[in-house]
C-alpha cells in the first residue's frame, strides 16, 4: 500500500541539502565574527602588530561616553524613523486603498523612493540639500526661510538624516499597508455596509484588526533595518558634523579607519553585534509568530 | 437633503485623499526627477536659481561619465558580483527551500530560521572581521571576494520565498512523477522547478537589487579593482565634487536597471522583501 504522506523517503540527501546554505553561511557570515571577538582581545593599529591586551578594549568600552552616546543616537533614529514612517505609510496606504482611479499608477511612482540605491540616495539628496544652491533651500527660500546649512550643523544634519530615510522607506511601509489592506476578504466589509455601519464603524471593526499585524510587520523590518543604518549617513556626513550622525555602524567604521585602532573598533562590532542580536530575539519572539505564523 | 450632504462629504474625502496622495507622489518623485533631469542639463544651467525647468538636453554628462571618469568598469564589476553571488544564492537555496518545504525535515523551523538571521545582522560584524581576514589571505579588492559574502545575504531571500513556492505545488503532480519512475532530485528538477519557474526569475531579480544595492560591504572590501557602482558613486562625489550634471549622470545610470527590474517585477518586491511574510 503507497503511503500518500508529505513525509517522503530518502529525508537524509535532502536533510543534508538543507544544511548546506546553514554551513555555508555560518562559515562565511559567523566565522569572521570570531576573528573579530579574538581581535578585540588586542591593541591592534592599523600598520602595526597587535599585541595581546585582554578585556582591556572592554573595560575602555564600558567608560567610552561617545560610544554610549552613539548607541543612544542610534536607538532614538530607530524610534523616530519607525514611528514616523509607520504614521506615514498607514496613511498614504490607506488613501491608496481608498481611490478607485490610478491604484496602478501610483504603485508604480511610490515604490521608486525604497529601491533606490541608497548611497545614490545619500549623493542626490547632498546636492538637494546644498546650502547654496540645493533646491531645498531654494523652495524654503520662497516661503521666506533663511537659507540653512543642513549638514554641516549637527542638529540640522540629523534631521537630515531622519528625513531622508522617511522619503525612502516610507514607501516600503506605505506598500505594506496597501497590500495587507487589498487582501482583506470583501464580505465581512460588505455585511457590515448592509448592517448599516458607518464610515468610521466600519474603521475600527472591520479594518483595525487586519492592521495590527501590519504593524507588527512594520516595526520589525524598519527597527531592524534602521539599527544598521549607514549607507545614507556615511555618504553625506561620513558621521560628522563631529559626532551628530554617528549611529553605532558609522562609529565602528570611523574607529578603525579613521582612528586606525582595529583592536577597538573589532571591540564595538562585538558590542554591536551583540545588542543587535538582543533586540532581534526579542523581536523576533514578540512579532515573528505574528508575521510568519510559525 | 441628509443624502446629498453625505455625497458632498464623501466627495470632499476623495478630493482629500487624492490631493495626499498626488502630494505624496510629488514628495516621493521629485528628487528621482531631479536626478534625471540634472543629468542632461549643463553644469551652467545646474548652478542657476531659480531652477530652470525648461532646459535643452545634452548627452554630455553621460559621455563623461562613460568615456572620461571609466564608469563601466564599475558597472561591469556590479553586474558580475550581483548574478554570480545570486546564481550561487538560488543554487544552495533551491533544493533546501524544497526540502524544507517538502519533507519533515528535522527542527526545519530551526533551520529555517537561522537562516533568515544572516539578514538580521549588523553588516559591520561580518564586514570588519572580513577586511581583516581578506587582507590578510589576499582576497581583498576582489569579485571573488565580494561574492562569496554576498551570497550569505542573499540566501535568507531565496530559502524562505521560494519554500514559499514550493508548499503551493500540489504533491499529486510530483507524485506522478515519481510513479513516471523519477527520483526525488528528478522530481525536482524536471517537474517542481519549471512550475515556479517565474517565481524563481522574480526571487533572482529582487535579490539581484538588494546586491547591486549594497554599500558597506563593498566598501569595506574592495579598492580600485573590485569596487561596486554604489562605492563609486561616493568616490565620484569627492572628485568631482562640483560636475553635478555628471554626478547625476552616474546616479541614473546606477539606478536605471533597478528600477526597470523593481517596475517590472513591482507585485513580488513586498513579497521579496519581507521574506514572504506578505503576500504582495
Amino acid at each position: 500500500m503507497r503511503n500518500v504522506k508529505a513525509k517522503r523517503p530518502y529525508p537524509l540527501f535532502f536533510f543534508a541539502l538543507t544544511l548546506l546554505p546553514v554551513l555555508y553561511a555560518y562559515i562565511v557570515g559567523f566565522g569572521p565574527f570570531l576573528l573579530m571577538v579574538y581581535y578585540s582581545l588586542f591593541h591592534f593599529s592599523m600598520g602595526h602588530n597587535p599585541i595581546f591586551i585582554g578585556i582591556l578594549n572592554y573595560q575602555y568600552l564600558l567608560t567610552d561616553r561617545d560610544l554610549l552616546n552613539s548607541i543612544i543616537l542610534t536607538f532614538s533614529y530607530m524610534v523616530i524613523v519607525t514611528t514616523c514612517e509607520l504614521v506615514i505609510g498607514l496613511v498614504i496606504g490607506y488613501c491608496l486603498y481608498k481611490v478607485r482611479w490610478g491604484k496602478s499608477v501610483f504603485t508604480l511612482l511610490i515604490l521608486l523612493p525604497m529601491i533606490f540605491t541608497p548611497a545614490v540616495t545619500g549623493v542626490v539628496w547632498r546636492i538637494l540639500l546644498d546650502p547654496s544652491y540645493g533646491h531645498i533651500n531654494f523652495y524654503l527660500g520662497l516661503l521666506g526661510v533663511k537659507p540653512i546649512e543642513w549638514l554641516t550643523k549637527p542638529l540640522t544634519a540629523l534631521i537630515s538624516m531622519i528625513g531622508v530615510d522617511i522619503w525612502q522607506w516610507s514607501s516600503f511601509v506605505v506598500l505594506i499597508v496597501f497590500s495587507g489592506l487589498s487582501a482583506i476578504p470583501n464580505d465581512p466589509i460588505e455585511a457590515a455596509i448592509v448592517d448599516g455601519a458607518t464610515g468610521f464603524q466600519l474603521f475600527r471593526e472591520i479594518l483595525l484588526p487586519y492592521i495590527k499585524p501590519l504593524v507588527y510587520i512594520v516595526i520589525f523590518f524598519r527597527m531592524i533595518d534602521s539599527f544598521k543604518v549607514f549607507d545614507i549617513p556615511y555618504v553625506m556626513t561620513r558621521g560628522g558634523p563631529g559626532l551628530s550622525t554617528s549611529f553605532v555602524s558609522i562609529f565602528a567604521y570611523n574607529t578603525v579607519f579613521v582612528f586606525r585602532d582595529i583592536g577597538y573598533g573589532c571591540t564595538i562590532g562585538v558590542v554591536i553585534f551583540l545588542i543587535a542580536y538582543l533586540f532581534t530575539t526579542v523581536l523576533m519572539r514578540r512579532i515573528g509568530s505574528i508575521i510568519w505564523g510559525e | 437633503m441628509n443624502n446629498q450632504v453625505k455625497r458632498l462629504k464623501s466627495n470632499l474625502l476623495l478630493l482629500t485623499i487624492y490631493i495626499v496622495l498626488i502630494g505624496y507622489t510629488i514628495f516621493c518623485l521629485y528628487p528621482i526627477y531631479f536626478t534625471f533631469a540634472t543629468s542632461l542639463q549643463e553644469n551652467v544651467d545646474i548652478f542657476k536659481i531659480p531652477p530652470k525647468y525648461i532646459f535643452n538636453p545634452t548627452l554630455n554628462n553621460y559621455f563623461r561619465v562613460l568615456y572620461v571618469y571609466g564608469f563601466p568598469k564599475y558597472i561591469t564589476n556590479s553586474l558580475i558580483v550581483s548574478i554570480t553571488a545570486v546564481s550561487i544564492a538560488l543554487l544552495m537555496g533551491i533544493p533546501c527551500a524544497y526540502a524544507l518545504a517538502r519533507y519533515k525535515i528535522p527542527r526545519s523551523k530551526d533551520i529555517a530560521f537561522t537562516i533568515l538571521s544572516f539578514r538580521f545582522l549588523p553588516t559591520i560584524a561580518i564586514g570588519l572581521p572580513m577586511y581583516i581576514l581578506y587582507a590578510n589571505i589576499g582576497v581583498y579588492d576582489s569579485l571573488i571576494g565580494l561574492i562569496l559574502i554576498y551570497v550569505v545575504l542573499n540566501l535568507p531571500f531565496t530559502v524562505w520565498i521560494l519554500r514559499g513556492y514550493f508548499s503551493t505545488i500540489p504533491k499529486e503532480i510530483e507524485e506522478a512523477g515519481q510513479i513516471d519512475g523519477l527520483t526525488p532530485m528528478g522530481v525536482l528538477v524536471k517537474v517542481t522547478i519549471p512550475l515556479i519557474s517565474f517565481g524563481i526569475a522574480a526571487t533572482a531579480l529582487i535579490c539581484v537589487i538588494l546586491t547591486w544595492n549594497e554599500f558597506l560591504l563593498a566598501l569595506l572590501l574592495t579598492g580600485v579593482n573590485a569596487r561596486t557602482v554604489p562605492v563609486q558613486a561616493m568616490r565620484f562625489m569627492g572628485e568631482i565634487s562640483l560636475d553635478w550634471g555628471a554626478l547625476c549622470a552616474a546616479a541614473v545610470l546606477i539606478t536605471l536597471p533597478v528600477f526597470v527590474i523593481g517596475i517590472i517585477l513591482r507585485r513580488y518586491l513586498i513579497q521579496g522583501l519581507t521574506f514572504g511574510g506578505l503576500k504582495g
